[in-house]
């Protein structure tokens, strides 16, 4: 997802992240650290609730990210970029949250079973409108993430919706930039296999005015 | 034929990609309906995915949004207004009326400026020479106290110029009374 202009300006007069994260390591600095917070809240909640799937939940680790930033800013190395690091607590708390969830078999009340997502977006009486069948397709691929490996998940996620590109994926992750992009095409190719009883259900016409003509949210 | 890897897809796909590479991918797709097919599903893949769309938690931003929003809203529509009103009283209102107005009573403020005046220069003209006299008459007092202290040096030092006088001629005969003993005294008191 593109940043705002006005952010991006922000960012090109104020402090840069690394240097306002050497201010929060060596003098407390409480305000560098709100400027850090204000920067990155919107992207570690969204990185979160796509990984979870829920979004309360990746408002609360979003939260406990950037506790954690703070908590162990000692350990923060100036040399290296702040945002890499972000992202790896980030991605630790969600697949924590995903173990924790995998160990009590706990998943959310509101997320259907994939399958039967998919039969509530082929039945065509269940979607009078457009919004509602929009809305219905972003639940069905909310719940075909959520059955996705986490590796396959990461990448998709950080790649589709946080627009990071390939190589920095793989510095982030520690792996090879073909690994990556392997991934990718895993990934892509399941969602391909979960989605098709939607995608049959709506016209590739369809779909195109509908991704030109949705609201940006995010 | 050749067909490129997966991984070369994905970069053609999410566009990380230079020219000449994306040109050579490009034609293949044309030339492989395969290769076209399995891009073609990746790509709706792709496309599918932003469908899943969700508003961030920002109570406090929202609020502050609710909140602040009208209120610019309303703070530019007045800035707005009081500008226009402004410009339409500085130079839409003087018109004919200002005019007649200013010609009638225009005579009446010449006329009492003009009294004002003179009884302003007048009073300038009284308190000057006013001041002018009070200068002349400190000044003849302070001649006469003058003339005053210089008499009064004057008799005193004739006075102090007889004493010393006396006192010369004393000290002149006690002088001679003393070298020749018996001759008369020429002071003459």
């Amino acid at each position: 997802m593109k940043r705002p202009v006005f952010a991006s300006l922000q960012s090109l007069f104020g402090l840069s992240d690394e240097q306002a994260m050497w201010r929060v390591q060596t003098q407390d600095d409480d305000r560098a650290f709100a400027a850090l917070v204000r920067r990155w809240e919107g992207p570690i909640q969204r990185l979160c609730t796509r990984m979870t799937g829920d979004a309360e939940c990746g408002k609360d680790l979003a939260q406990e990210t950037f506790a954690r930033v703070f908590a162990r800013r000692k350990d923060y190395q100036p040399n290296g970029k702040f945002s890499t690091w972000l992202w790896r607590i980030a991605l630790n708390l969600s697949y924590d949250e995903l173990r924790r969830r995998r160990r009590r078999d706990e998943w959310p009340l509101d997320a259907p079973d994939a399958m039967s997502a998919l039969e509530l977006c082929a039945a065509p009486e269940l979607a009078p409108d457009h919004s509602l069948l929009r809305e219905e397709r972003g639940e069905f691929v909310r719940c075909a993430l959520e059955r996705l490996p986490e590796g396959q998940r990461t990448v998709l996620v950080l790649r589709h919706y946080e627009n990071l590109k390939f190589r920095e994926i793989a510095e982030l992750l520690n792996l090879p930039e073909g690994t990556v992009k392997s991934r990718m095409a895993d990934a892509l190719t399941r969602m391909t296999q979960l989605l098709k009883a939607s995608l049959q259900d709506q016209p590739a016409h369809a779909l195109k005015t509908e991704h030109q003509t949705k609201e940006s949210c995010l | 034929m050749n067909h490129p890897t997966r991984e070369e897809w994905m970069s053609f796909i999410y566009d990380e990609m230079n020219a000449p590479e994306r040109a050579t991918l490009t034609a293949h797709l044309q030339d492989c309906p395969g290769c076209a097919a399995q891009v073609k599903q990746w790509q709706t893949a792709s496309t599918e995915l932003d469908s899943w769309q969700f508003r961030l938690g920002r109570r406090k931003t929202s609020s502050q949004t609710i909140f602040t929003r009208p209120l610019i809203q309303w703070a530019a529509a007045a800035v707005i207004l009081l500008g226009a009103s402004f410009v339409f009283g500085r130079f839409g209102a003087a018109s004919v009326a200002g005019k007649n107005l200013r010609a009638a009573i225009e005579p009446e403020i010449r006329q009492q400026l003009r009294q004002e005046f003179e009884t302003k220069r007048v009073e300038d003209a009284r308190a000057f020479y006013a001041a002018l006299e009070k200068l002349d008459a400190q000044r003849i007092a302070d001649y006469v106290s003058l003339k005053k202290e210089l008499d009064t040096v004057a008799v005193l030092t004739d006075a102090g110029l007889r004493n010393t006088e006396q006192q010369l001629a004393q000290l002149a005969d006690d002088t001679r009374a003393a070298d020749f003993p018996g001759a008369p005294s020429k002071t003459i008191r």
